[in-house]
């Protein structure tokens, strides 16, 4: 066959798809949610929002395929850890912070919420390290943790 | 002397226009302005963030694809990237959404990755383009040392993505580094020698062509042969800026949004040019200018705010239509502007080398 006819089909096709795809994804948003699909879309935002909406499941969900897609990236596992601790699944969201930590162990958010989760959890000395290390990155970063945390640990909030 | 004068070069349409829209100057601005006084800055920045990305930088990834299908036998020039490999686009995104986990994640690594590459080859057309533009005729190591001075932000970015799971976080996760002492030190060394070529590669490149420009001047050779003019070397110099000073998502950010507004003035400029050579004097520039921005922010709302939202419609997750389609986007961006700025026996030369209305500083 032609090639030229081929790339022209080809083209005819992709044309029409496209098309298609556009006006039915705007009058899916539109329809969803009453307006036009707003200039600054996160999924994220929409992700955040599907607790409200009673979607748990479909909530952690998003957060899994985030994780998926960029998985060597600490935020996405720090991200999926507060879904599942949203969901009630400490476990889970242990695991997910621990990951986080593990993957960027300069994250201060990662340690402080492992150091949480572990607190709850009653292992007392592996949260203490943990919280060190979140208040040593903390002050690195000219910042600092949440001195109740330091406190429930019996740690100064000096880091002494 | 007057040969080997420091020049702005020939710019296209003026040299404040030329320098602070497509040489960067007002992405260096807009960053004083931040030093300065980052409150006010950083309040009137976030709430134009929406009004930004709409108008300027999706417009811009909308803008290769308007100025393919309008650019001079195109069809004919370029038959695959016109006619087919819109399909194939359509076909990967579907794939890469459906296999998030397998295709979709190499894909937007891809995409992290190829971002800062893009910007750089951007950096090196530009500043190369206002070099043969404004009679500076670079000698092949010349311009082999401004193609690794504009690669050199690249270089920076690859090691800056490592923690965000780009770059080399591609393939080495950042932990394999940050638990070695050895490992982070020479990580942290690289970076920073990096980032000190970044801004001595252009101060020395343009050193060394207005040694020869004067070398030559002394020697009475021709009066083409100029120094490199100061447009190129902002050009550089604002890349650079943005992926040196800036964190790594920072960076992302700024230089996503003033490569896009780089973008737009310059492949206006050409389309512009091109309609008029090819219509005549039947349109003003300012009738061409309006209906191809209108185009390209159509386009750009249909791109980043609709079409993802089919792929939500017959069942897929927000998360991964949302980021595949935008990965798709950008990759369709890069490939298509690789082909639509080819200089050789293109009428991308004549624009390039007109001499009015440009203007010498």
């Amino acid at each position: 066959m032609d090639k030229s006819a081929v790339y022209r089909g080809m083209f005819a096709i992709g044309m029409v798809l496209f098309a298609v795809s556009c006006a039915a994804g705007l009058a899916f948003e539109v329809a969803a949610q009453r307006r036009l699909p707003p200039l600054l879309p996160s999924p994220f935002e929409y992700a955040r929002s599907l607790p409200e909406q009673g979607y748990m499941d479909e909530f952690v969900s998003e957060y899994r395929t985030a994780v998926a897609i960029v998985p060597h990236a600490s935020w996405t596992h720090l991200q999926l850890g507060f879904a599942l601790n949203h969901a009630g699944d400490a476990s889970g969201a242990l695991q997910a912070f621990r990951t986080a930590a593990r993957l960027d162990p300069s994250s201060s958010t990662a340690h402080y919420n492992v150091a949480v989760l572990l607190l709850g959890g009653g292992d007392h000395k592996t949260a203490r390290r943990h919280a060190r290390k979140a208040q040593k990155l903390a002050r690195e970063a000219g910042d600092r943790i949440d001195p109740y945390l330091l406190d429930a640990l019996g740690l100064s909030v000096s880091g002494e | 002397m007057a040969l080997s004068a420091i020049s702005m070069g020939r710019t296209f349409v003026h040299p404040a226009f030329d320098a602070l829209v497509i040489g960067g100057g007002l992405s260096l601005l807009v960053a004083m302005w931040i030093a300065v006084d980052g409150t006010s800055a950083g309040l009137v920045m976030a709430s134009s963030v929406p009004y930004f990305l709409l108008f300027v930088n999706n417009a811009h990834f909308a803008a290769s694809t308007v100025r393919l299908y309008r650019k001079p036998d195109a069809f004919r020039d370029l038959p695959f990237l016109t006619m087919a490999f819109p399909l194939v686009t359509l076909v990967v995104v579907t794939a890469s959404i459906a296999f998030a986990d397998q295709v979709g994640r190499h894909l937007q690594a891809l995409m992290l990755t190829w971002s800062p590459y893009h910007y750089c080859a951007q950096a090196y057309g530009l500043a190369a383009m206002y070099c043969y533009r404004s009679g500076c005729a670079l000698a092949e190591p010349e311009r082999r040392m401004l193609r690794w001075t504009c690669m050199v932000p690249f270089g920076v970015a690859v090691l800056s993505g490592t923690q965000a799971g780009s770059g080399l976080g591609w393939f080495v996760p950042w932990y394999t580094i940050a638990e070695s002492e050895l490992g982070l030190a020479l990580f942290r060394g690289a970076s920073v020698a990096l980032g000190a070529l970044a801004f001595a590669m252009p101060v020395a490149l343009f050193l060394r062509v207005r040694a020869r420009s004067r070398r030559l001047t002394a020697s009475g050779e021709p009066a083409a042969e100029r120094g490199m003019p100061l447009i190129s070397l902002l050009i550089i110099a604002s890349n650079s800026v943005w992926f040196v000073v800036f964190e790594y998502f920072d960076a992302f950010a700024w230089a996503a949004l003033f490569h896009g507004l780089q973008y737009l003035g310059i492949v206006t400029i050409f389309h512009v040019r091109d309609r008029q050579r090819v219509e005549g004097v039947r349109h003003g520039w300012a009738y061409h200018t309006g209906m191809f921005y209108a185009a390209c922010v159509g386009l750009g709302y249909l791109l980043w705010q609709c079409w993802s939202g089919a792929y939500v419609l017959i069942g897929f997750g927000r998360i991964e239509s949302v980021l595949m389609v935008a990965t798709a986007i950008n990759l369709h961006h890069f490939i298509t502007d690789a082909y639509i700025w080819r200089l050789r026996q293109d009428p991308n030369r004549t624009v390039m080398m007109e001499t009015h209305p440009g203007h010498t500083a």
